[in-house]
């Protein structure tokens, strides 16, 4: 299985690359958010018109859709195989990619559609 | 009728021991034997496991070298892989009872002996040989001082399995990742100045499960009767592949 970019080091440098984005955006909103409360609407709204935050957003959201798209692939090919739960196991991963792509695609899309 | 070796003051110890016979059972079981061990002495939980034998013939077990060196008797020992020749009694147990189990994650064949074909199996996968590819040299392939103390801490493996078989990624995939022991000695051979085939291993290192399984939760290390690190070894690996332009 040579994973989902094609080689096992592309897959754990894109986890990894993507957890660094995650982390950095995540330092920055906590930041902001202890800079300049207590909050209010306008500050918030304020922040999320800027093209910067909208694309620093973007790259954050496009972060979290690989990172939980290769990480739940991993989860779901150490427990949910043959060896772990029978014959069951292929169908109930099956399920739970489907669930996980809903999930990751739904929550990213609909946030930059909020964003955008 | 307890056994028991020529000696002044003894005490009696429990030892909890995994049974299972294909032929006759059809499922595991523990069961508790009872034997004397010296007060003033420390044995090793080989030693225990010998006194239990004489009671109880049945008892199945491996061992040869009896001093940590031919890897034959890997078990679990009250919840932590090791070696009952070279694991004092008085460190691994608790109380007044010691719990032996066989390495987990591999079929048992019978009480503590486990089947190694999947370990062997992931080992072959990483071809521990030298590989060359210029023509053999008239007297041999000479190595520098420094070059050889690079192979330092990976050729002392003795293969024993148990730091695999501690392995959570291991008993997951056990076909599909190497498992920190393969690994250690992927290594050992990239590592080796005559070898000539490092490019081709890295390549067969290179898919989701083979390396990339491994999570860091280092229980090898923790294991290990060598004293080994395959953790290490493995993000030497994974350096190496992250740096080459591919
Ligand atoms: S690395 Fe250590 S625990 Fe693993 S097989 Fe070698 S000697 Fe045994
Ligand atoms: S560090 Fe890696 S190889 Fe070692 S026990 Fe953990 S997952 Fe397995
Ligand atoms: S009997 Fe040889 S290593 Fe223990």
């Amino acid at each position: 299985m040579k994973g989902i970019f094609g080689s096992g080091t592309k897959d754990f440098l894109a986890v990894r690359i993507t957890a660094l984005i995650l982390l950095v955006y995540c330092i920055y909103l906590t930041f902001f958010v202890f800079h300049n409360a207590p909050i209010s609407f306008d500050v918030w709204e304020g922040l999320f018109q800027n093209v910067f935050m909208k694309i620093f957003t973007t790259l954050f959201l496009l972060s979290f859709s690989v990172h939980t798209w290769v990480g739940t692939w991993a989860i779901g090919s150490d427990y949910l195989t043959i060896a772990r739960m029978g014959s069951l196991g292929p169908i109930v991963n099956k399920l739970y990619r489907t669930l996980c792509a809903l999930i990751v695609g739904c929550v990213t899309l609909w946030s930059l559609i909020i964003i955008w | 009728m307890n056994s028991t070796i020529p000696t002044e003051e003894l005490r009696s110890i429990t030892l909890s021991v995994y049974r299972f016979d294909p032929g006759k059972d059809k499922k595991a079981y523990m069961q508790d034997i009872e034997i004397e061990v010296p007060v003033n002495k420390d044995l090793m939980v080989l030693d225990a496991l010998v006194l239990a034998k004489k009671q109880e013939t049945s008892l199945s077990f491996r061992r040869s070298c009896g001093e940590g060196v031919c890897g034959s008797d890997g078990m679990n020992i009250n919840g932590k892989n090791g070696l009952a020749c070279v694991t004092p009694l008085s460190e691994a147990i608790k109380g007044e009872k010691l719990v032996v189990k066989p390495m987990p994650g591999l079929p048992v064949v019978r009480d503590l002996i486990v089947d190694m074909k999947q370990f062997f199996d992931q080992l072959e996968k990483v071809k521990p040989y030298l590989i060359t590819k210029d023509e053999a040299p008239e007297q041999e392939r000479k190595q520098s001082p420094e070059e050889r103390e690079k192979l330092d801490g990976l050729y002392e493996c003795i293969l024993c399995g148990c730091c695999s078989t501690a392995c959570p990624s291991f008993w997951w995939n056990p076909d599909k990742f190497l498992g920190p022991a393969a690994l250690l000695q992927s290594w050992r051979f990239i590592a080796d100045s005559r070898d000539q085939a490092t490019e081709e291993r890295l390549d067969d290192l290179d898919d989701a499960f083979s390396l990339y399984r491994c999570h860091g939760i280092m229980n090898c290390v923790s294991v290990c009767p060598k004293g080994l690190n395959p953790t290490e070894a493995i993000s030497n690996i994974r350096k190496k592949l992250i740096n080459r332009k591919k």
